[in-house]
């Protein structure tokens, strides 16, 4: 006979297993995204790793965050290392393990605050729920899109951490509540979750929320339970500390909001519309939590409608209200039901960073990945109850149905992600509004027709796919007739590809409007960077007058944009301008950004070009200056053994 | 855990510090020589084809005024052993850097057991991670002729293990006549390896006040040893007194750009400079040269020297007061560390101002602090031990990653002229260095420019100095020079027109190896000439000086105004055996026989008297066959 401790074992290890069968499907997908620019563009983290500098110089890479993510950087520049390239099998793996690792670390944290609740009669239950929770947790469809996104493995390291950080938390505190705790034993526990906080900070920035989780865990659980009785003032000491930021930014937004305004100048929306808009987001997410309708996940959101006043649209106001209510109703039933306001305190901590005042984009999945947690421990215990509840069932059914529901959905929606197309696809099919959507399904179509070497795609083949790509791009512009990326990309096709169209649309026309009045976004700019890569590269496109007259209006309107210099740069080198003017532009280029990297490549090019070794030699210094951490050391390095070849590095 | 697995732990933790601090800095190797390179080490011929010249240069070294026979020789043995090369020399000054780390962490282990603190060996092992992995150590380890100062730190290190030895043994009432031996030896060792081993003294008479506190093992004061620490201390406060003559130290800064005064004002800034570089690094202006460094003129010149002192004023008030504790006495001898390690090269002596490698011994003392924190904290809480370690290591790391760039940009020569002129735009050599590296790449405009502002920021060079600097970056970048700089030289300050001998040294070494045959080296020597030999010219040179002039006029085969040269040294230096030679070369070389048969008589009284190295007595010897 085996004991139900074992059996809950074994079934754990089924329940892993198949998770991990499901996932390794996944595991051969694409890089997409941010995947791009932070590692296959990223020279600095594509090392052997012989040098020890190398791996300072990669784990300083990241411009994520002010911190860098250093941890995150040094296990993908570990990957590099090990696998000599970054195909995505071997990235992806790392992820799942270390989502693995976390969905484990759950066990004991779960087990801890079952234990501090109280709410369950024996421990055969509580490790029920425990396990029950954490296979939630790692078979959740929704975690998909941080799992096999593998930049989001800043997210995953990070939450690895904390949860580390919060399993120690709740297992010594659950021990002292009962027979308490030497001061050395508080003070090194201390310690070690500040070390947490770093690890998982060096991470991802969200990382130092550990502390406020952990206090949150604190005013739901324990609840200053020390030693066998009820330390009051403990408990108010983690009220206090824990609403203080709460206050802080409240004050700062009723007082002196201006302080924060200014840090949306760079996005579409202020900073009230993003508080507002978060409202709404923060209720899709708990959906998505607790019905996991993968018809409505998708790797961007863009779509979500925006707040821009508490009617506008009157979900705002409603969301608002909701959130008033659910957070009254979990503190009046704190006594009642502590999972849920352990569930809720626990959402909305987690979310305070990413899902409130800063500037950052709307919406993604991968937010929820660690405040959902308790959620899910929140739901197990709901099911585990109804099973026990039930006396014609046997308890473990209800818990077995949930997971088999989230495995089937974890399928389906790791088979989208094993796939670009596919995966560009589904989230196309599921965001028809969102313009980014739209725009990877087009851009992977557009891939495969131009890059199609091996002729896998017959011509009518190919010219279907282009025109796909070509109406996908037409259905932005419908959609958002400001989508500056869907207008160069349809000048850029119907010059290449489609000159023969009946109906030929002069695209530089909204072009230029654009330009003339929209707040440029950072996709805006790669718009742009790609418009001049294509019309300086042919005069298929437009013609060098046509470019010039665009210049000229991104030079009124940017006069301060080392970007702008950069297209002028390129404009003049397939002008074939002298040296002197293209020094010149470079010159103003580095006045304007002197810690750009490319501005230097190119005009040490440019000055050994016409035998300026001095000139040569002041860039290089310059560089070194404006890079006080010394990111590029390595690359200088190189420009110097070069420079004895007479060879000069690209910024390629 | 067990002991044993302690042990094994300890050992595995070290040897990945060791091997981290190894892999950091072995790119290093391919770095430049630099400076004192030139006159300390690259001076040594090949010792490996004629090893009876050995000797020679094992005593002939001048840096200091015990010679350092004991640096010397290791760079000898280098030589004849491993190769003569950069490489090798660097090789060899990152393995004495580990060497010298373990030393470090034994030391640190002893003196944290003594005063029981638990882990005391884990506790070690950081602040030796720290002091190996700081970037301030950069230019000791990778600047060869710094072997010096680490070797002297490598005896000077010994001496202290020794003599906590013998301590521990003299607790138990044994006299452990070994260890005081293995004590004294080491301190010679240390002490002609570089003088300011002498530091040492003061430190093992300090770590028996504040550290060991007189005590024996039953925690009973030892009288006789505490009366003989006083005692030391009187003998050695009242010699300091004796020995020091104002005049004589203020007379010694003639050849400076600063007075005494202000070497002192200075240095009391330049301490906290360190103390700042040492916990929390800016790379940026690390490095060599610290020429440029702001002189404090007086006690408000600039305001920061008063606020320095009054800073260093505070921490001795404090640290008086600290004494009334036992644990007070610990931090005061870490602190006390610092600063008599400190006290030869960073108070009266009128050495340069500023030197990071001055820092390689006294750091340890600033980075036993920590470990004193760490002990403290892990007495009172022994469970905090882990986290506080794991903690240290991440702020090693941070050290290390700084450590680690540093590293690179040493690793290449134009990118460490590059770092030295963006951390010291004022500092004469990082100009005078860039103006070099132009000339070389052939660019002798951008070599002008440099040489000019190394000229405007100095604050000694004249400029006949500038414009001999000038024709030799014009012969390095092979650059016609316009004749009538010829006829300009030495205009201003006719008195004393020059006063750089290695830019004309290395300007007579150009021309000798014949790097820029369209010189007009004739021109330079007769306008050298015209300044000098004329009978009514007034200007002087240093004997050196003379001596370049000389080899000039014996490139040019003039061999009578290179003999008036030598005469004019010889006037100075009459002893100089070098002089002597090369006056017997040129005599001999005009047929002046019984002028030669003078300078071989009194050669010979030299060499009787030892005063001819082995090299010289070959010379002389073929004179005298012939």
């Amino acid at each position: 006979m085996i004991s139900p401790g074992y059996r809950l074992a074994i079934f754990a290890c089924a329940v892993y297993l198949v998770g991990l069968l499901i996932y390794a499907q996944g595991l051969t997908g694409p890089l997409v995204f941010d995947d791009i620019p932070w590692l296959n563009s990223n020279t600095l983290v594509q090392i052997d790793g012989l040098t020890a500098d190398e791996w300072r110089a990669a784990a300083l890479s990241s411009h994520s965050g002010p911190l860098r993510r250093p941890i995150a950087m040094t296990s993908f520049a570990a990957n590099h290392a090990i696998a000599g390239s970054f195909s995505p099998w071997p990235l992806k793996l790392v992820n799942l393990s270390l989502h693995l690792m976390s969905s484990i670390l759950l066990y004991p944290l779960f087990m801890a605050i079952l234990a501090g609740l109280r709410l369950l009669p024996n421990t055969e239950s509580r490790r029920l729920v425990a396990v029950t929770a954490a296979a939630i947790w790692f078979l959740h469809p929704l975690n998909v899109s941080t799992v096999l996104y593998v930049i989001q493995r800043m997210s995953i390291l990070c939450t690895l951490f904390v949860i580390t950080g919060l399993s120690a938390y709740a297992v010594y505190r659950q021990r002292w509540a009962e027979s308490g705790a030497t001061s050395g034993q508080v003070i090194a526990l201390g310690l070690w979750l500040l070390v947490l906080t770093m690890l998982a900070t060096f991470s991802k920035e969200n990382g130092a929320l550990l502390p406020f989780l952990v206090l949150a865990v604190e005013v739901a659980v324990f609840r200053g339970r020390w030693h066998g009785s009820v330390n009051r003032s403990t408990y108010r000491l983690a009220w206090f500390v824990l609403l203080l930021p709460l206050v802080a930014v409240a004050c700062v937004l009723v007082f002196v909001p201006q302080y924060l305004e200014p840090w949306f100048s760079g996005r579409e929306f202020t900073l009230w519309e993003r508080v507002l808009t978060q409202m709404r987001i923060l209720w899709f997410y708990l959906s998505w939590m607790i019905f996991p309708n993968i018809g409505e996940m998708g790797f961007h959101h863009d779509d979500i409608r925006l707040s821009t006043a508490l009617m506008q649209p009157a979900t705002t106001l409603l969301a608002l209200l909701a959130w008033l209510m659910l957070i009254v109703l979990a503190w009046v039933l704190r006594n009642r039901f502590p999972l849920l306001f352990l569930a809720v305190l626990f959402f909305l901590v987690g979310h305070s960073m990413e899902s409130s005042i800063l500037p950052l984009e709307m919406a993604y999945e991968h937010r929820n990945y660690l405040p959902s947690i308790m959620l899910y421990l929140l739901l197990a215990y709901v099911v585990v109850q109804a099973g026990r509840s039930t006396q014609r069932l046997h308890v473990s059914y209800p818990v077995i149905g949930v997971l088999l529901i989230l495995s089937v959905l974890l399928l389906v929606r790791v088979q989208n992600w094993s796939e670009e197309v596919r995966l560009a696809y589904s989230n196309v099919s599921n965001h028809p509004e969102s313009a980014r959507a739209n725009h990877i399904y087009a851009n992977a179509l557009l891939r495969r027709a131009r890059e199609d070497s091996d002729h896998q795609l017959s011509k009518q083949e190919r010219e279907e796919t282009l025109l796909v790509a070509r109406h996908y791009y037409e259905r932005i512009y419908q959609v958002d007739n400001r989508d500056l990326a869907a207008l160069v990309m349809l000048l850029y096709l119907d010059s290449v590809f489609f000159t023969e169209l009946q109906t030929q649309v002069d695209w530089r026309i909204p072009i230029m409007e654009l330009l003339a009045d929209r707040r440029l976004q950072p996709t805006d700019w790669n718009a742009l960077d790609l418009f001049f890569d294509f019309a300086t590269a042919s005069d298929e496109m437009v013609t060098s007058t046509q470019v010039q007259e665009i210049l000229d209006l991104l030079r009124a309107r940017y006069p301060q944009s080392a970007d702008v210099m950069q297209y002028q740069y390129l404009v003049q080198s397939s002008q074939q301008k002298s040296d002197k003017d293209l020094l010149l532009t470079l010159d103003r280029a580095q006045e304007l950004a002197p810690s750009k990297k490319w501005i230097y490549l190119r005009k040490i090019n440019q000055q050994a070009a016409v035998g300026d070794i001095a000139g040569v030699y002041d860039t290089a210094r310059l560089w070194l200056l404006n890079d006080p951490q010394r990111y590029h050391v390595n690359e200088l390095k190189t420009l110097f053994s070069a420079q004895r070849e007479e060879q000069y590095p690209t910024d390629d | 855990m067990t002991r044993a697995m302690q042990l094994v732990l300890s050992l595995a933790v070290g040897g990945v510090i060791l091997a981290l601090t190894a892999w950091i800095y072995w790119p290093g190797q391919a770095g430049p020589a630099l400076l004192d390179d030139a006159t300390s080490v690259q001076v040594i011929g090949d010792v490996s084809a004629k090893p009876e010249l050995a000797l020679d240069y094992i005593r002939g070294d001048s840096s200091g005024p015990l010679g350092r026979p004991v640096s010397i020789a290791s760079f000898v043995l280098e030589k004849i052993y491993l190769g003569d090369s950069l490489e090798v020399s660097k090789r060899f000054n990152i393995v004495l850097h580990l060497i010298n780390g373990c030393l470090v962490v034994w030391l640190i282990a002893l003196l944290l057991r003594y005063i029981a603190t638990p882990c005391y060996f884990g506790i070690a092992l950081a602040v030796g991670a720290l002091w190996l992995l700081s970037p301030i150590q950069v230019s000791t380890v990778l600047y060869i002729v710094q072997r010096m100062a680490m070797l002297t730190t490598t005896f000077m290190l010994l001496c202290c293990i020794s003599f906590v030895y013998f301590r521990l043994a003299l607790a138990k009432d044994v006299i452990s006549i070994g260890w005081l031996i293995a004590a004294v030896f080491s301190f010679l060792l240390a002490l002609f390896a570089k003088e300011n081993a002498v530091v040492v003294i003061p430190i093992l008479v300090l770590m028996e006040a504040l550290w060991f506190q007189f005590r024996d093992d039953n925690g009973q004061t030892i009288l006789w040893l505490k009366r003989a620490t006083i005692s030391t201390v009187c003998v050695g406060a009242a010699a300091l007194a004796l020995l020091f003559d104002y005049d004589v130290i203020t007379a010694s800064y003639a050849h400076r750009y600063f007075d005494f005064h202000e070497r002192l004002f200075t240095q009391s800034r330049i301490l906290w400079d360190y103390v700042g570089q040492l916990y929390a690094p800016d790379i940026l202006s690390m490095g060599v040269y610290h020429d440029d460094y702001l002189l404090s003129t007086s006690w408000t010149q600039p305001a920061s020297t008063l606020l320095a002192l009054t800073a260093w004023a505070l921490v001795f008030l404090v640290s008086a007061m600290s004494l009334r504790w036992k644990s007070g006495r610990y931090a005061v001898f870490c602190l006390l560390w610092f600063l008599v390690g400190h006290s030869v090269e960073s108070t009266v002596l009128p050495l340069e101002l500023y030197f990071e490698h001055r820092n390689y011994f006294p750091a340890i003392g600033l980075y036993l602090v920590i470990g004193l924190l760490l002990a403290a904290f892990v007495k009172r809480w022994v469970e905090t031990i882990a986290p506080l370690l794991v903690l240290t290591s991440f702020y090693v790391i941070w050290l290390a990653m700084g450590t680690s760039s540093l590293v690179q940009v040493w690793s290449s020569h134009p990118m460490l002229i590059l770092h030295h002129l963006n951390g010291h735009p004022n500092s004469f050599r990082a100009n005078s260095d860039m103006a070099v590296q132009m000339a070389n790449v052939g660019e002798f405009d951008a070599a002008r420019k440099y040489s000019e502002r190394a000229y405007a920021v100095s604050y000694t060079e004249r400029v006949g100095d500038q414009d001999i600097r000038e024709l030799a970056l014009a012969c390095i970048a092979n650059e016609a020079v316009d004749p009538a700089t010829f006829d300009t030289l030495g205009i201003e300050n006719s008195q004393r027109p020059f006063g750089t001998v290695v830019t004309l040294h290395t300007l007579v070494k150009l021309l000798q190896d014949e790097t820029c045959p369209a010189f007009d080296s004739l021109r330079f020597a007769n306008r050298l000439q015209k300044l000098f030999l004329e009978e009514n010219s007034v200007a002087t040179a240093s004997p050196n000086m003379y001596m370049g002039f000389a080899l000039l006029e014996n490139t040019l085969q003039r061999w009578e105004a290179a003999n008036q040269y030598i005469d004019l040294m010889l006037d100075a230096v009459p002893d100089d055996t070098q002089g002597l030679l090369m006056k017997l070369h040129f005599v001999t070389a005009l047929g002046k026989v019984k002028q030669a048969d003078t300078v071989k008589s009194r050669l010979t009284d030299l060499q009787n008297q030892g005063k001819l190295t082995v090299s010289q007595q070959q010379t002389f010897a073929l004179y005298l066959e012939n």
